[in-house]
């Protein structure tokens, strides 16, 4: 049975952000991801032996994005009287102004990103937020990097054409 | 050939005009990726995050614990003990009904770091796991059919005790709502072979659609053959799935705490003609790091699997058989 052992712990330290942070833009909401961050850190203790260290940003990546999926599926297992999504959180250090427009921010870039192909979708995600490379992409999605590079390049073409339509729609985006 | 001539060079070329944003545009998408970069948990998550892998630890040591085997008691001197231990606490219990249940005392209960959504992985680790497969169903090798629509109904043949309904589920159907899923007549019918499934549907979002059905009882050993065919056609592809019960969530009848949902898949291509596939079990393969092969003797369900990226879809479906040795 695996321990708890310092490895994990600086994992966690290390990684949650990130972790938390692609969990998020995979379309969980706030309190969803805290609980699959937990699941993601959990799966990542099971396995700590076959995970080379070097691997560990990409290994963390990649499993966030299969419970972030596993957890879009298990809506099919859930009650359809889920609460309303009320939990959004404060962010302390900010002013409330400041929190409304990250917040505001943040439902834009969702809002893009929910439109865009899932596959492009990830990639997007672990390159331009994540800053991840190609090489680290495709040993965390099981892609060649040629294909990590042809999804990057239409994830950015879907963003620019969903960023050129909802501002022909709203007027203006931000 | 000049490199601009050729097909990938011009479509890098037309993904270059499409990305392709006036400054201010430019700008605020910076402006939202620069946002999600600073975006970040609230600061007690990493705390919350330890408790809750050191008390899934424990449960785990615990379920471990409780589920080594005792050693087994020898025959007449079991059933001999047993008895008279029953008759011994009925007699106790007959003597004086209310105590027993006067010194019982309720310890609170142990409760894992706040959790406010339902998690099938962190609930289930509290349920002992029973293994469907210890009642499953054996297959002889002899009779391969699964279906072949041709009776009509959405139930697969009964042939060497298989039993189950199929089903069609999409991403966008509420549960116990997903539409009734029955056979139709193939486009061009022939003798013996009038009917087919067919599912149609447009975009979807989130995991897509998946044709299904469950095996009645839960586990099925299909060891007995090496994999299965099927005809098929549609545009797009499908990922064909025969489920493990290993896969398959404690809470929904599985005996999975980790990882679940993670099936064994092969991708098929589809075309406009039927043709018909074969998918060998040992070619099935789940995503990840050092997976194990698919096991086919704990076999829980068979699934035809459309992902959003394949919609809109117009799939059809027939003569669904396991593949002889």
């Amino acid at each position: 049975m695996v321990n708890t052992n310092t490895r994990v712990e600086s994992a966690v330290h290390r990684h949650l952000p990130l972790v938390w942070r692609v969990l998020r833009r995979a379309g969980l909401r706030p309190v969803d991801a805290d609980d699959a961050a937990q699941d993601v850190f959990w799966v990542f203790a099971r396995r700590v032996n076959d995970v080379p260290v070097a691997a560990e940003k990409s290994f963390l990546a990649a499993t966030a994005m299969r419970v972030a999926s596993e957890r879009r599926r298990s809506k099919w297992y859930r009650s359809v009287t889920e609460p309303l999504d009320t939990e959004q959180l404060a962010l302390p250090e900010r002013s409330p102004e400041q929190t409304l427009e990250t917040q505001r921010r943040l439902a834009v870039l969702d809002e893009i990103l929910g439109k865009i192909d899932t596959k492009e979708r990830d990639v997007f995600i672990l390159a331009t937020i994540e800053e991840m490379t190609k090489s680290e992409i495709a040993i965390a999605l099981n892609i060649p990097e040629g294909t990590a590079a042809s999804r990057l390049q239409r994830a950015k073409a879907a963003v620019a054409a969903a960023v050129r339509h909802q501002q022909n729609l709203k007027g203006r985006l931000l | 050939m000049k490199n601009r001539d050729l097909p990938g060079r011009r479509e890098a070329d037309a993904d270059e005009r499409n990305i392709a944003l006036d400054p201010d545009q430019q700008r605020a998408i910076e402006q939202l990726i620069e946002t999600a970069r600073t975006d970040k948990p609230e600061e007690n998550l990493t705390g919350r995050v330890l408790e809750g892998i050191a008390y899934r630890q424990s449960l785990a040591n615990e379920l471990a614990a409780s589920i080594r085997p005792a050693r087994p008691l020898r025959g007449s001197f079991a059933t001999a003990g047993g008895v008279l231990l029953a008759a011994a606490a009925g007699f106790v219990l007959w003597l004086h009904p209310w105590s027993s249940t006067s010194t019982i005392k309720i310890s609170p209960e142990q409760l894992p770091a706040k959790s406010s959504t339902f998690n099938p992985a962190a609930s289930s680790s509290t349920q002992p796991v029973l293994d469907p497969c210890n009642e499953r169903r054996v297959a002889a090798g002899h009779q391969p059919l699964i279906d072949d629509f041709e009776d009509g109904d959405d139930e697969v043949a009964r042939l060497e005790g298989r039993s189950g309904l199929w089903r069609w589920v999409r991403d966008t159907d509420l549960p116990r709502s997903s539409p009734a899923l029955l056979p139709i007549p193939r486009p061009n019918p022939q003798a013996g072979n009038r009917l087919a499934l067919h599912v149609k549907g447009g975009q979807l979002l989130d995991w897509g659609a998946v044709v299904e059905f469950n095996f009645v009882p839960a586990c099925y050993d299909a060891s007995a053959y090496q994999g299965l065919s099927f005809q098929a056609k549609g545009p797009g592809r499908i990922f064909v799935a025969p489920r493990e019960v290993g896969i398959i969530p404690v809470a929904n009848g599985g005996t999975c705490t980790d990882d679940c949902h993670n099936a064994h898949v092969q991708k098929i291509e589809l075309s406009a003609q039927w043709k018909t596939y074969e998918v060998r079990f040992s070619e099935v393969a789940q995503r990840g790091y050092n997976k194990p092969a698919f096991n086919p003797s704990r076999l829980n369900s068979l699934a035809f699997q459309i992902h959003p990226e394949d919609t809109p879809y117009d799939l059809w479906l027939d003569d669904i058989r396991f593949l002889r040795r």
